[in-house]
């Protein structure tokens, strides 16, 4: 792919590198390779599809750190709709939809308020952190028994293991959003407002309107990201229980900078050391503080070794006017 | 030049006012251009002519007035809506995206291929058959933040031709332009008028305006207050209905030059990308003389004046300033020793756009007397002496507390020079000091500089404008991919031998 720039080839053959390495590594340790890709697939699930959702968001000029209040916002609406439903497709559906609105809340205060998009972002996932936590109270109480939910079903892959659907969609998911970044005219179009939304103007680009699509369309695959936790891994809910995936998602689209394969990688990097660390954890008896700190230790590591801001949209963060 | 037969206008104003508050940008003002030709729009900075054009191209609406396309009233409210009814418009400032390339620039918004899928071979096939039909050669495939000014100008032609504009509002595009570039693009120009194209040529260049135009109009104050057709009128006639006034145009007079203060040995320094942009260039700046440094840009010009305002690292050489091994890399120190610097991109290096007047006027000698005192600046002293410096350097705002971003070009430039002349350099680099400026403001510069040349002030002056290197210079140094291939008094020099030198042709 023309677009796919050297650097994002050295970040994925590293990772390829790496995974290959910890899983040799693994072989000693009793620890299945199987085991660890099917455990860092479903990891890299949420982390996947916010990242996706924020790439989307910055490419067209507009930061988006609101990412965890959209994932726990959708974490929720997944779990209430598919009880109330019956349906994991609603529930997941119903999870895109309300990260959705609150999306439209930071797309309304930061494309058409022009008020700065950190505190938008910030305000978002307070927003949503204690939203969240209101409405399950209200309708759950404190410590009362969860009803069970319907989830999303798993697909066997023989010799590997078995994958949720929501891990198939979000893997796909990054080669189709390269393909329309990259190839398709409403790609072109949108990378152009996020880099020079005056140029963009010049050539009657309606820049409002796409960046509220972008950041729409953010906050449903947050959203989505958000469902799999609730809906699609575990079948329950509990507050904050998105522990800081929209913050890595960010982190993740930086160090993979801006491009969808370079935010790939660097999702896969982080599940697969927390994968690790979970089955060290098991087989080893390394402490759990330890294993469950490390991915966010490389996660610094990464964002200071590949930082490159000369890589970001030129108008990331700036209003239109 | 004009049919017998009576012509409908592509594009036509009709008494168009615009107000900002108080402000009466446009009043009244009537325009039109007619297919085949080149319309003149001349005026001072800050008279209304940016402002006459956005609204002809949907970027403003006008408070009152009409405008009609082929005789038919429109109603811009967007861009989009000017370039549906054929307008295109070309900024001073580009609007194009760096890190996409030429043809996606140009096709932006209107692809070939299908709606899911760019046909990115037929994109640069066209926008090759377009920039060769046109006389506009460009690589389609090259990143806009690779190529040069001159060429994304063009892409900006392009993209309004690729989406079929017969009506080109052109904002100064001569500005940003080396002599032989500009003479290409007014070759161009008249040859997209001579298909049927009508041309809105915005400019404060007399010459290319009486050179090139069918028929000019000046707008003074908002207000359009003279027209001329072709031949009709001389430049310096046109320059006195843009001022209002008569102008002096400033010639240097034989005067003695003294001792050395600056003496530059064999730089040698690479440009940004690794480049080597000068290879071994050594000259000489006594006391009041101006050196004028011609070429065409990108020529090591900005290296040079790069590496004497303490910007850029040298590879190799030597300079001295009154004798004392110049401080590379250190430009507090280089300004101690009697460096002053007016920079070329006066936005981007020459003032802090959001602070204000008082605060722009302190940034060279903030932490020095009588700035500041014991850790603490002056606030009374600087607005003081900021008021009493715009006063006597002319410049027009509403006091020192407005914001640097408030003043047009020709006032920035001036309170730039005041700051920088206020501690009494010895050397003052001055880097196309006029560079955008209307007439006027040109005059106060010239006129600046010449004093303080008289004062005693050695002047490295780098110009793209022949005319204001011949007008000022003592002594005329041209520099050719990086090497001195002239270095004369200005009296051995004429145009002729200048833009010889500049093309490499003489030898030094």
């Amino acid at each position: 792919m023309r677009h796919l720039t050297r650097s994002t080839v050295t970040v994925a053959v590293g990772v390829l590198i790496g995974v290959v390495i910890l899983v040799f590594v693994t072989n000693g340790s009793g620890l299945a390779p199987a085991a660890i890709l099917v455990s860092t697939l479903a990891i890299a699930t949420p982390l996947l599809l916010a990242a996706m959702g924020g790439l989307i968001s910055e490419r067209a000029g507009v930061v988006n750190i609101g990412l965890e209040g959209m994932m726990i916002v959708g974490a929720l609406a997944g779990f209430l709709i598919s009880n109330a439903t019956g349906s994991w497709v609603a529930g997941v559906a119903g999870g895109a939809i309300a990260a959705g609105l609150l999306a439209l809340v930071h797309a309304f205060v930061s494309i058409v308020l022009n008020a700065d998009q950190v505190i938008s972002g910030t305000a978002v996932n307070l927003l949503g952190l204690f939203g969240t936590e209101y409405v399950f109270r209200t309708f759950f109480g404190l410590g009362s028994e969860l009803p069970a939910i319907q989830r999303a079903p798993t697909l066997a892959f023989p010799g590997l293991g078995s994958l949720n659907i929501i891990t198939i969609v979000a893997v796909v998911a990054v080669p189709v959003l390269a393909f329309v970044m990259f190839r398709t005219p409403v790609g072109l179009r949108l990378r152009s407002v996020g880099e020079n939304p005056l140029a963009a103007q010049t050539v009657a680009i309606h820049v409002v309107k796409l960046r509220f699509a972008a950041v729409i369309l953010s906050g449903v695959l947050a959203g989505i990201g958000g469902a799999y936790l609730s809906v699609g891994s575990l079948g329950s809910f509990s507050e904050g229980m998105t522990n800081g995936r929209g913050f890595i998602a960010l982190a993740a689209v930086i160090v993979g900078r801006w491009n969808p394969f370079g935010a790939l990688a660097a999702c896969l990097l982080f599940a697969v050391v927390s994968a690790l660390g979970n089955g060290f954890q098991v087989s080893a008896g390394i402490s759990a503080d330890l294993t469950a700190g490390m991915p966010y230790l490389l996660t610094l590591i990464a964002i200071v070794v590949f930082r490159e801001s000369a890589s970001a949209p030129a108008s990331l963060g700036k209003p239109l006017r | 030049m004009f049919s017998a037969l009576p012509t409908v206008p592509l594009l036509s104003l009709t008494g168009i006012t615009k107000r900002f508050g108080n402000l009466v940008a446009n009043s009244d003002v009537s325009l039109d251009v007619r297919p085949g030709e080149i319309h003149a729009l001349l005026g001072e900075n800050g008279a209304g002519k940016s402002t006459l054009m956005n609204i002809a191209a949907g970027y403003a609406r006008a408070d009152e007035g009409r405008i009609e396309v082929r005789g038919v009233p429109q109603e811009f409210r967007l861009p989009a809506d000017a370039i549906a009814a054929g307008i295109g418009m070309v900024h001073q400032h580009f609007h194009l995206v760096d890190r996409l390339t030429v043809a996606e620039n140009i096709v932006l918004n209107d692809e070939p291929g299908s709606a899911v899928l760019i046909d990115y071979k037929a994109a640069n096939g066209e926008v090759r058959d377009l920039s060769e039909r046109m006389g506009l050669p460009v690589d389609p495939k090259a990143l806009v933040a690779d190529i040069s000014v001159a060429m994304q100008q063009r892409v900006e032609i392009l993209k309004t031709l690729y989406r079929k504009a017969d009506v080109l509002l052109l904002d100064e595009p001569t500005a940003v332009l080396a002599p032989a570039e500009v003479r290409d693009l007014l070759t161009v120009i008249r040859s997209l008028a001579d298909s049927g194209v009508g041309i809105v040529l915005i400019t404060h260049k007399l010459d290319e305006a009486t050179l090139v135009a069918d028929r000019l109009s000046v707008l003074r104050s908002g207000e359009i207050v003279a027209r001329f057709d072709r031949g009709d009128a001389s430049p310096a006639e046109l320059a006195q209905e843009m001022v209002g006034r008569e102008i002096h145009t400033v010639v240097a007079r034989p005067h003695a030059v003294g001792a050395t203060v600056l003496s530059v040995t064999d730089l040698e320094v690479d440009d940004s990308r690794g480049v080597p942009a000068l290879r071994g260039v050594s000259f000489e700046v006594g006391e009041s003389e101006i050196v004028g440094i011609a070429g065409v840009d990108g020529n090591g010009q900005a290296e040079l004046v790069g590496v004497l305002a303490g910007l850029v690292t040298p590879n190799s050489g030597r300079a001295t300033v009154a004798g004392e091994p110049l401080a590379f890399e250190h430009p507090r120190s280089i300004a101690r020793q009697g460096v002053a610097h007016v920079p070329a991109d006066r936005r981007k290096y020459g003032l802090v756009a959001d602070f204000t007047l008082a605060d722009n006027f302190a940034l060279r000698g903030y932490y020095t007397a009588p700035f500041s005192k014991r850790g603490f600046l002056q606030r009374g002293v600087i607005d003081s002496l900021c008021a009493e410096n715009m006063a006597h350097y002319g410049v027009k705002a509403r006091g020192v507390d407005a914001l640097a971003k408030e003043l047009s070009g020709g006032n920035q430039q001036k309170l730039i020079l005041a700051r920088e002349m206020f501690t009494s350099p010895r050397l003052l680099l001055a880097s196309q000091p006029t560079r955008g400026l209307d007439v006027g403001s040109i005059e106060t510069v010239h006129g600046r500089l010449l004093k303080h040349r008289d004062e005693g002030c050695g002047i490295l002056l780098v110009s793209f404008e022949l005319d204001e290197i011949l007008a000022l210079s003592t002594r005329v140094v041209v520099l050719f991919e990086g090497r001195v291939v002239l270095d004369r008094p200005r009296s051995e020099v004429s145009r002729e031998i200048l833009g010889a030198a500049m093309t490499g042709a003489v030898a030094a």
